[in-house]
Order: C-alpha cells, then structure tokens, then sequence
C-alpha cells in the first residue's frame, strides 16, 4: 500500500505528518519522491500554502494517474478563515472539476483552523497556573484545555492563523517546549501525539483531526 | 574562459570544504538552503581571479580547477598557506599545465617555469602574475581577468544612493584615444554605472541601444533613456554645485505619461538592478564568466523573468553561475544546469541537475517543487 500525502505548508505539515504517519502505520517507510514508491511506502509534498496547493494537488492526481500505484491521496489543508465545511467543499469542487479521475481513494482533510489547532489539543500543556499575562488574557479569553480548540476564535483583528500560532506559542513556552514553524521540536514527538489522540477519543474534540485519524486507520483495513 | 572543474578548500580553521564541481559551459545554477555555501562558492572563484591579478591581499585556500581557453584545456592548482616564520601568507603549490604539459611548476623551494628553474621570485604573488610578460602566460592571466560578480548589494558597484554620491570622470579621460574604450576596458576600468553608460553611448552606440532595448522591454512604460551631465538634470543642478573639471554623468529616464525625467537615484531597486545586469553583460567580452549571487535579489514579478530570460539568452557568449531560491528561476533553467549544494559540518556536497532529472521527470510537480521537498532541500545542511 502506498500513500501519497499533499500537505499544506513546508515546515509544520511536512514534519508533523511524517512522524504522525509512522506512529500511526508503522510499517510505512517514507520515500523523499513519489518515484519511489514501491510498498508500503508514503511520500509528502507540500502545497505551499494557498493558492499554490491548488496546482500541486492538481499535479499529484496526474502524478497517480501515470503512476498508478498510489492506494491513497490524502489532501492536507488548513481551512483558515472559512467553516470547514466550506473549504471542504471547495476543495471537493476543485477535486471534481479540475483533476482527472484516478483510481485511487481521496481523502481531503480538514485542519480546523489550522494544524496550531490541533496541536493545541494536549491537554499536558497547562494553562491554569499560567504566569504569561498575554497568555492569561487568551486562557481568560477562551481555554483551549478545557474547550475545543476548534472553537477559537481570534481575540483581536488577526487571522486565525496567526491568533491560534501565537497562542500555541505562549502555551508552549510556558511549558519550556520551543517550537516554530520550521522546527517543530518535541511537538512531533509520539508522547505529545497521543495526548491529541487521547483529547478527539476522550474529549470529543479536534474533529478534524480525528477525521485524520480514522482515515488512516481505515488505510489498515482495506 | 570556461571554467570545467572548480574545487576549493579553505586551510584551518573552518576547513570549508567545497568538492570538485563540474561546470557546464554555459549556464550553472547553483541551489541549497540559506548559509549551505552557494555565495561563498562565487566569492572563491572571484577571489581567486583577484588574486591573480594582485587586487587583493592573498589569504590561505586551496584551489584546483580546470578551464577551456580557445580548443586547450588547462589545470590550475594553487595553495596558499600562511608561512610559519613570517606569518604572511605564500604560495606553497602552484601548478599551471596546458594539454598536461607543465608551464608553471612550484612549491615552497623551487619554481619551474616549462622545467627550467627560476631564480627565487616572490612567494607572496602567483606565478600567472610574477611571469604575464610570458606571452603564453599573459593570455592566462588576461582570461583571469575576464572573471566578473554581480553582488546584492547595488552600491558595492557605485550606484549612488544619492546626488552627493554621484562619480564622475575628468575631461582629461574622456578625451582619450577612443580606440582605448573598448567594453571591456570600460566595465574593467569604471564602477559607477553612469559613466560605463555614457561611455557605451560615445563609442559603442549599438551596445548602448541594446541595453535601452532590453531595458524597455522589462520595463515597457520607460519612453525615454538618456545619459546626461549632471548640470542638465533639473532635480540636480538645484541641489548641489558641480566641479567644472568633471564630468558627472547621470543615467535618467522618461516614463510614458510622466513629464519629469526620473535621475537614476530615484528610480526603483528593480530597475536599478536591471540597468547594472544589462550595462555587465553587454559589455563583458566574450567568454567571460559571470557569477551573480542571488539573481533575484531587488526585483519585482515585472522584471525577474524577463531579465532571466535575457540573461539566459546571453550564455552562448558567457558562462553564466549564478545562486537562486526562486521558483521560477529554478522553473526556468533547465534541471541539468543545476547544481545543488548540501552541507555537513564544513564538507559540502554538490548534487548535478543531470542526475535528478530522470526521477524529476517522472512527476507532473514541477521541477522546483520536487526539489524544495527532497532530502536535499529538507536536509541539506
């Protein structure tokens, strides 16, 4: 089984997937093109954000056409400022009207807002007794340990993105765990991982990243 | 000159280590993360073409290369160390050969000039410098000198800031013998871009309409491009008293549907960094090398790929090497003439285009994208 993932940045997305991948399916390698694709193997290309994964997306269902030993094209995208299921849907519509059919399965997921959001899910990362007073004014303002991170909204005029990047930042750093877009350090590390796991099965939310998590386990069992 | 082969290594303490890189005789882009060594790769050949001609003070590396000057094919090595007792830095090797025949043969006792021993010369200058009388050597040595860089930074080659920055040249200079002008001579002999313009314009009128043609053809709202004496821009003789001995030569423009003229210090980095690139390539002389680091560096979405593309039609005539991050330079040069730099501590890596292009032309992702998300992006240092 080979998996063909098209994320939406370089950095965060890139590294996340990579380490979320192989905790997940352990028996999938990871190739640095999709070329090298043989079994039981995964490859990740970034989109670039948007609009540039519009074209990669395109491109990798030409890719698996010609190929055709890609099982999976997984379609990673934040969904930023727009519902979810609006950008679910425009992702769909782009799907159906822009990239020829290939026989594949396709699973666009969702990061709701983005995948900061989701990392926000561990809930080891606490904020009761925090010191940072731009921290306390965000816990105070919304407390992504106690409701779904999925539900924040920006405290101010920022975009989501930027909003939810710096609040998981100050968490972070509360906690001594440096993290940055280009080096997601500890964050990628398997103990925090489970802990977003533990947060969709326990809590009931990260949604969107229990859809990941379901896909993939559903990857096992065909 | 064609550089083939190029190889450098700095002596201690950092050792930087660059292997032998084979070059392609026309264009060479060079690829790899930030800080992975494509700028210092430039440097060292620049440095060394520098070196040679005795423009600068000589530090310790080490270089081995091999060029194309005509249908012979030459091999250059030359290690300078710092002297143990003096503390200066000397020539410990030097070898220049041509078709594998010697010419120059040195090391720290003795210096052969085509097997015959010479008496003891220098060991703080090159033996292409100490012997360019030769004339063999001297074709050498002129080749050398045919080694131009383009840096980032517009003012490193007098472009002013502002008026108080302005060049100028004597009338002394500008009565000279005109047969003296040659391009060459001009882009070897004068920084500021305003008077290699307006020397072009008075002896070689068709480069300098080449230039304005290329110049309009990135910027297609330019109506007008003149070189003028400081005195006659009207923005300039309010603001500042102009010596009569010299002239001040200015480069202005004419926009469409803009009744001022534009002096050059108030045009835009983009097009100042266009002018320069353009003034360079038409009136370096043929078989020149052109290194330029950052080929994007000031210039808008306008600019770039028409400047790439006119730069890239000039490489029939100059070896272009020239470092990039952008995708649509990398998009835009064929994969073989790539070369991409990776690092580990001080030993760098030099990946050939040629040798992803088999496995890059097996994805419909564009060339660029394949790289950026490869190990040699990803890992590169």
């Amino acid at each position: 089984m080979n998996l063909y993932f098209v994320v939406e940045g370089r950095r965060t997305e890139k590294s996340l997937y990579k380490y979320w991948v192989s905790y997940l399916c352990p028996q999938l390698n990871l190739v640095s093109h999709i070329s090298e694709l043989t079994q039981d193997n995964f490859s990740i290309i970034s989109g670039e954000g948007q609009p540039g994964y519009f074209e990669k997306i395109k491109n990798a269902f030409l890719d698996i056409a010609s190929l055709s030993n890609v099982d999976y094209l997984f379609i990673c995208v934040d969904s930023e400022d727009l519902l979810y299921n609006d950008k679910r849907e425009q992702i769909d519509n782009f799907v159906s009207d822009e990239c020829p059919a290939v026989d594949c399965q396709i699973v666009i997921i969702i990061q709701n807002h983005c995948i900061e959001t989701w990392l926000m899910g561990n809930k080891r990362i606490n904020i009761d007794n925090a010191s940072d007073p731009e921290l306390i004014s965000y816990r105070d303002y919304y407390n992504v340990n106690v409701d779904d991170p999925e539900g924040l909204e920006p405290i101010d005029h920022r975009s989501i993105g930027e909003f939810t990047g710096r609040y998981l930042k100050l968490m972070l750093k509360e906690k001594g765990v440096s993290y940055s877009k280009k080096h997601v350090g500890k964050v990628g590390n398997k103990g925090y991982f489970k802990q977003l796991v533990r947060r969709y099965e326990q809590d009931g939310h990260i949604n969107s990243f229990g859809y990941f998590l379901e896909n993939m386990a559903s990857t096992q069992k065909s | 000159m064609r550089l083939l082969t190029y190889q450098y290594q700095d002596k201690a303490p950092s050792r930087w280590k660059l292997p032998r890189i084979n070059l392609d005789d026309n264009i060479n882009l060079i690829g790899g993360l930030s800080a992975v060594g494509k700028t210092r790769l430039l440097n060292t050949i620049f440095n060394l073409s520098l070196i040679i001609q005795k423009k600068r003070d000589i530090s310790a590396g080490c270089w081995e290369l091999e060029f194309q000057v005509e249908q012979s094919i030459y091999k250059y090595i030359l290690h300078l160390e710092i002297d143990r007792s003096t503390h200066n830095v000397v020539v410990a090797k030097e070898q220049l050969t041509k078709n594998d025949t010697n010419i120059i043969s040195r090391n720290k006792q003795t210096f052969l000039l085509r097997g015959k021993k010479l008496p003891a010369l220098s060991k703080e200058d090159t033996g292409i410098y100490l012997l360019k009388e030769d004339k063999k050597i001297e074709q050498i040595y002129n080749e050398f000198k045919k080694i131009y860089i383009r840096r980032l930074n517009p003012t490193y080659f007098g472009v002013p800031e502002d008026f108080t920055q302005l060049g100028g040249i004597t009338k002394e200079v500008l009565e000279k013998e005109p047969g003296q002008f040659t391009p060459e001579y001009i882009q070897s002999n004068f920084r500021d871009v305003n008077t290699q313009l307006l020397l072009l314009k008075m002896h070689h009128r068709r480069i300098y309409e080449s230039i304005f043609r290329d110049f309009k053809t990135i910027f297609p709202f330019v109506a007008d491009m003149n070189v003028k004496p400081a005195k006659e821009v009207k923005q300039l003789t309010i603001q500042m008293k102009l010596p009569l001995d010299i002239v001040i030569p200015v480069l202005v423009i004419k926009e469409k549907g803009v009744k001022e003229e534009i002096p050059i210090m108030n045009m835009s980095s983009g097009m100042l960094r266009c002018i320069i690139q353009l003034v360079d390539i038409y009136s370096m002389p043929d078989d020149s090398i052109y290194l330029i680091d950052e080929l994007e560096n000031s210039m808008g979405v306008r600019a770039l790929p028409q400047m790439t593309d006119i730069l890239l039609s000039r490489s029939n005539k100059l070896q272009l090497i020239f470092t990039s991050h952008l995708p649509y330079v990398f998009n835009n040069v064929n994969i073989r003439h790539w070369r991409i730099l990776t690092r580990k501590g001080s030993q760098v890596t030099v990946t050939s285009g040629a040798s992803l292009d088999k496995k890059y032309s097996q994805s419909h992702q564009d060339a660029y994208t394949q790289l950026i998300n490869s190990e040699l992006i990803e890992d590169g240092i």
